[in-house]
């Protein structure tokens, strides 16, 4: 086991006693990854602030029973996907928020029309996962933007590998046709 | 695009989990060389590829809050771990005595009164049907007026 793997399950040890310090410092590692994975399934900003609270709200509740029998940051996600589908199925029409102006193409970039196409080209893709349902919407992210393994994957969606594999294939097909659709 | 059906092209699903690494072996050297000459399949590779290297930018992407601040006061404190429910000693046994004594009592008196029943040695009731063959009808005080006069007239 790793060091911060170590001192990971040290501090959850200690959350589940109801040391607070030490759940702070978890959130502070996971916060960003769990934020993000709400940003990109939900399309707003306010709406993964007020989620990624309740995330962690609700993992602080639960967390005296749960057993790492899995990693913590899965569990997170799932309590995420959990929140956020049921925040998509409420509001029933996805709406379409356009990424944030102010991002920056990378810096890598040769000359500011790359980098106005990169951009572009990110708005698109944003708006093409957007057109898709939210389930195939979260299995992308996890896999593309959160880099998780299938196991993981099938760990944060209680599916079977088989299942992420295939839907994960027919998701990607699926952005694949909406990015042509909307592509600058 | 592979998913539209062509016969001889492998799976979405094969080609989505060669992408990935997640396909090994014969399986995936035989997508390979298939999409090195299937321009569709080959397509399909190339677009998974721009997809996600354009998603994986949106790693970078930071809350710029702190969460464990926003959420530290809303956080249930949690009451001291219960102590584990320890044995009883012997020395504690005494403290059972009164109840014990009662519970005899009670069983003892519930003995006594059924005995009683049993043996007949309470005031035993008549049932009423009975007093039919009586000399005095039930309810009568008397059954005709010799049996009410002492000499029998």
């Amino acid at each position: 086991m790793a060091d911060t793997e170590r001192a990971e399950a040290e501090q959850i040890r200690l959350a589940q006693r109801g040391d607070q310090v030490a759940y702070g410092t978890l959130v502070r590692r996971h916060q960003d990854r769990i934020y993000r994975h709400l940003l990109h399934l939900t399309g707003s900003r306010e709406e993964a602030l007020e989620l990624a609270q309740e995330v962690f709200i609700n993992a602080w509740e639960a967390l005296p029973s749960w057993r790492p029998d899995a990693q913590l940051h899965t569990w997170l996600y799932r309590i995420a996907s959990n929140l956020a589908l049921d925040v998509l199925r409420r509001r029933k029409v996805v709406q379409f928020v356009p990424l944030e102006g102010d991002y920056d193409a990378p810096a890598d970039a040769p000359g500011p029309e790359a980098r106005l196409s990169a951009r572009q080209g990110l708005q698109a893709l944003d708006a093409a996962l957007m057109q898709l349902p939210p389930e195939q919407r979260e299995i992308v992210l996890l896999r593309e933007v959160e880099g998780l393994s299938y196991d993981e994957i099938a760990a944060t969606l209680e599916l079977d590998p088989g299942t992420v594999k295939s839907r994960l294939a027919r998701s990607r097909a699926a952005l694949a046709a909406a990015y042509r659709r909307t592509e600058p | 695009m592979n998913d539209e059906n062509r016969a001889d092209c492998p799976r979405i699903e094969d080609i989505s989990a060669l992408f990935d690494g997640a396909l090994t072996g014969r399986a995936a050297e035989k997508v390979k060389a298939h999409a090195a000459h299937c321009p569709l399949c080959n397509a399909t590779l190339r677009e998974f590829e721009a997809i996600s290297t354009q998603l994986h930018t949106l790693r970078d992407t930071r809350s710029d809050v702190d969460l464990a601040a926003l959420i530290g006061p809303r956080l249930a404190p949690r009451g001291p771990a219960r102590p584990p429910r320890s044995r009883p000693r012997w020395g504690d046994l005494w403290q059972l005595v009164p109840g014990g004594l009662g519970a005899a009592g009670a069983l003892a008196a519930g003995a006594y009164l059924g005995m009683l029943l049993l043996t007949g040695g309470g005031t035993a009731l008549r049932p009423a049907a009975m007093t039919v063959f009586d000399a005095v009808p039930p309810g009568a005080l008397c059954a005709g007026l010799p049996s009410c006069s002492p000499r029998g007239r």
